[in-house]
């Protein structure tokens, strides 16, 4: 293959994944370093940068599916079991839990996926996972009298402190858009109607992890996005002042 | 106690090799720079990554130069320490030198 045109072609690879500015210094370090490299080296080398750069994405992605569901439906089943048997209920039918364990599986989505992409120290990662702990205990216990009111006092105070810092104050704003795009994604899909009698069963459950996979991908399309632009990216004035 | 000890070994030696080049620290000489002054083979991925994390943490910040015929048209991307990286790196490193003072670890006594 052409020197110029497999370079091409591997530049618009790691453009997916590092973008423009990071890609053309890859490929063109690669081609100063080496430049009498045969194709599989070269392509090896560069599978390896895509690896190395993107593996926590992909990651991310398949660990929040998976997590988002288990940690929202596990503690409110078992909230629901135990909570239940000592006369901790309502009168009258089981409680309508859908709103709570959706806003749950949303907000561990995102925790899950800032925890493996951002990392334990990322300021993201903390909000997120804040208010994904709330979220649990919101759905382990809403049902009990007056533990709405508590659990809005909880929401109240959360959001009182993280507003008062300014970097947290973007995360918030990351995680609250995150969660919206997420929202509309799964709305929207669970809006499909898949007929039982129809499908397989194999089929349905393959269908609605389809679902929960293309939600997260909204929700980590959405959040790398905005991360990259409101608390990966220093500004002009602060590269200015740092030099 | 200050957060110099954030600092991992490799990042310390990516900043020291930056400082060490001065105006010219890309990519490949930053990686030839690390090999002949650290004796270490370093891999693109791993020199790429820690550049990057560097670069998020506020330590570096980089600019492009001029594109030039061996890298196909390509820019270097060229790398510099920000005044919070520099007193990092010197955090560190006077750390590492307070705590060598009086050993003779080196066949030659610090201090």
């Amino acid at each position: 293959m052409d020197r110029d045109v497999r370079a091409n072609i591997a530049e618009w690879i790691l453009r997916r994944v590092v973008g423009h500015a990071r890609a053309s210094e890859l490929v063109g370090d690669q081609l100063e370093a080496h430049p009498g490299q045969g194709n599989l080296r070269f392509w090896l080398s560069i599978g390896w940068l895509v690896i190395l750069f993107s593996w926590r994405r992909f990651v991310g992605i398949l660990a929040a599916t998976i997590s988002g569901v288990l940690l929202a439906w596990i503690p409110f089943a078992w909230a629901l079991t135990r909570l239940w048997a000592i006369e901790l209920r309502p009168a009258g039918p089981p409680p309508n839990g859908g709103p709570y364990i959706a806003a749950s599986v949303l907000l561990w989505n995102a925790a899950v996926f800032f925890l493996i992409r951002f990392g334990f120290r990322s300021d993201l990662t903390w909000v997120s996972l804040s208010w994904a702990f709330l979220s649990t205990f919101a759905v382990c216990t809403f049902w009990i009298p007056n533990v709405n009111l508590s659990i809005l006092i909880a929401a109240i105070a959360l959001f009182l402190l993280f507003v008062r810092n300014p970097q947290n104050r973007r995360a918030l704003l990351v995680l609250v858009s995150t969660i919206v795009s997420g929202g509309i994604t799964m709305y929207v899909l669970f809006k499909i109607p898949i007929n039982p009698r129809s499908l397989p069963s194999n089929w349905i459950l393959a269908m609605v992890l389809l679902q929960l996979t293309l939600t997260v991908v909204a929700e980590c399309s959405a959040a790398s996005f905005l991360h990259k632009l409101l608390l990966a990216a220093p500004s002009p004035a602060q590269i200015e002042s740092s030099l | 106690m200050n957060n110099a000890s954030s600092l991992g070994e490799f990042e310390q030696i990516v900043l020291l090799a930056i400082l060490r080049l001065g105006d010219s620290a890309y990519g490949v000489s930053i990686r030839s720079e690390i090999e002949s002054c650290a004796r270490r083979k370093t891999s693109p991925g791993a020199l790429y990554t820690t550049l990057e994390r560097l670069e998020r943490k506020g330590l570096l910040t980089a600019w492009s130069g001029e594109p030039t015929p061996e890298r196909g048209g390509r820019a270097k991307r060229f790398y510099k320490l920000t005044k919070d990286g520099r007193s990092r790196i010197i955090d560190a490193q006077s750390a590492f030198s307070r705590l060598l003072t009086g050993l003779n670890v080196l066949g030659e006594s610090h201090g």
